[in-house]
């Protein structure tokens, strides 16, 4: 996702890469390989955070220097989080308070059994005051959004 | 009762007053995408299910028209 901030200055963007760093490999050799009762597959998720170079809207075009990572797998991760890490971010700023960020990352428990009843999928909120971070995540995550069909009134609150 | 999580990709737009969220409602993807809203964009209410014939793998976005004199259909 990409963020404009003070008026087209600069332009915030955050990513998850493609770039797989040792020790972690799609198929790690603590894990099992993916079969009918598993899928380990190990993305090393990791978000960097990226500012674009050219100040102005056009900025948006590019080119972004990387600056950092915000969020991923480290001694702060949470149970729900798997092996997928920290695997997207979707920011966005509470209206009215310029230093309050909110976002949305996922994750999966990948390493568990390989069936429909096993959720897999979640999303957690966390929270920073400057796209910079730093990222905080919250402490009753995952987030419930789709629980209609389980008829369970579950809340996610800051 | 278990909770049923499988969402992902969750996009956040806030309109008129509301925080609106739509995501990847990964158990009914054929069926459609997942919505839900907050007041505040902290507490998030139970999401329901947006049914689309066609189904829905990834939602990319939802954008709200505005009815002004110059848009409105005449």
């Amino acid at each position: 996702m990409v963020s404009r901030v003070c008026s087209v200055s600069v332009w915030t963007t955050y990513f998850l890469t493609t770039h797989i760093s040792p020790p972690f490999a799609l198929q790690p050799q603590s894990c099992a390989p993916s079969n009918a009762t598993g899928w380990y597959v190990n993305f090393d998720g990791k978000i960097w955070l990226a500012k674009s170079k050219t100040p102005g809207r056009y900025g948006i075009g590019g080119p972004y220097q990387d600056l950092k990572i915000i969020l991923q797998p480290d001694s702060k991760s949470q149970p729900w989080e798997g092996l997928q890490g920290t695997d997207s971010m979707f920011v966005y700023n509470l209206k009215g308070k310029d230093n309050v960020y909110l976002g949305f990352y996922g994750s999966a428990n990948t390493q568990s059994t390989w069936k429909a009843q096993d959720n897999k999928w979640f999303v957690g909120l966390a929270t920073a005051n400057s796209l910079e971070g730093p990222w905080v995540r919250a402490h009753n995550n995952p987030v419930n959004l789709n629980n209609a069909r389980s008829g369970i009134h579950a809340h996610s609150k800051q | 009762m278990r909770l049923i999580q499988e969402q992902e990709n969750p996009i956040v737009t806030y309109e008129e007053g509301y925080y609106l969220v739509i995501f990847d409602y990964l158990l009914s993807e054929d069926d459609g995408f997942g919505f839900s809203y907050s007041n505040d964009g902290i507490l998030w209410n139970d999401g329901q299910l947006i049914q689309l014939p066609r189904g829905v793998r990834t939602k990319i976005a939802v954008i709200p028209s505005h009815c002004t004199p110059r848009h409105a259909l005449r």
